[in-house]
């Protein structure tokens, strides 16, 4: 997966463009070259923008995807934090 | 070593511009009318012309979303279906899933065909040099969302909600009443989505760690 991917996505997470950045992340997913880990870095992201966009069952079905591909512990606080309402 | 230190300094820059992950700020909620680990129980809605099992699941699915753990879907109880509901049956029903709160959604929805002039030369008819009569549905919804506490048996508040929707210009009469009922379910769950949102609270912005690479 190219750095620059994931940074695109952030590009269009902080222009405000959610339903693109979504877009984005998904079509990522697709590829089949990628490992555990970046799967669930993408993962993460997906359940921030789903935050974002109040779609709370998707957020946090999406964050525990990720946590099941790698226990990371900044994707773990993101977790906790969606849980907890911080 | 001056060099050294603008190197040190140009060397910290690159490392911010290339920094793996950035934060970023979502709205979360900050208080709700709820005490911690109190919970609500989802009794099975009541909607006139709508089926209450697939009702029910699209609220709990909705409440389950939107108040992680808190709201809990109460079992079917088909006497309860029969007639109207009593404090006794939302005790009852509230228990079984370890509810303080129970919450009761009843509420009715109609449908009927419309009729509306369009401009000449405009959709649906660009041939037409006169105005042209169109056909359209609207379908109007009217909720009723009661939150009982089931400690003290009493009615804590009770909120209303009307939503309507409409086809467009052109509309197949056949589709008519499926048409009303995929709507008055979109409906509802617009309603519903929207109490739950007053029944969270306020929101407060909290900071999540975002992947860049």
């Amino acid at each position: 997966m190219e750095r620059a991917s994931l940074r695109y996505g952030y590009r269009l997470y902080t222009l405000g463009l959610y339903d693109e950045a979504q877009f984005h992340f998904e079509t990522l997913l697709k590829q089949d070259a990628m490992s555990d880990q970046e799967r669930a870095r993408i993962l993460n992201n997906l359940a921030v923008i789903y935050e974002m966009r109040g779609e709370y069952q998707e957020a946090r079905e999406t964050y525990r995807e990720a946590l099941t591909l790698d226990s990371n512990h900044e994707i773990y606080e993101n977790y906790k934090r969606f849980t907890g309402g911080l | 070593m001056k060099r050294g230190g603008l190197a040190l300094v140009l060397f910290f820059l690159a490392a911010c511009a290339a920094a793996p992950r950035a934060k970023v700020y979502v709205s979360v909620p900050a208080h709700s009318l709820f005490m911690e680990g109190e919970r609500v129980a989802l009794i099975q809605p009541a909607i006139n012309g709508l089926d209450t099992k697939k009702s029910h699941d699209l609220l709990a699915s909705l409440g389950q979303g939107i108040l992680p753990g808190r709201l809990k879907k109460a079992p079917y109880d088909p006497v309860l279906a029969e007639k109207e509901i009593q404090i006794s049956s939302l005790s009852r029903l509230a228990r079984q899933v370890g509810g303080h709160y129970a919450l009761v959604v009843t509420g009715d929805y109609s449908g009927k065909n419309m009729t509306a002039v369009t401009q000449s030369n405009h959709f649906p008819d660009y041939s037409g040099t006169t105005p042209q009569r169109g056909y359209y549905r609207l379908m109007s919804l009217g909720i009723r969302i009661e939150l009982y506490n089931m400690k003290t048996l009493e009615l804590v508040e009770e909120k209303s909600y009307s939503r309507t929707l409409e086809t467009a210009p052109i509309f197949d009469m056949e589709d008519a009443e499926k048409w009303d009922r995929d709507a008055a379910f979109a409906a509802l769950a617009d309603a519903f989505k929207n109490y739950l949102f007053y029944l969270r609270g306020e929101t407060k912005v909290s900071s999540r760690t975002f992947f860049t690479h």
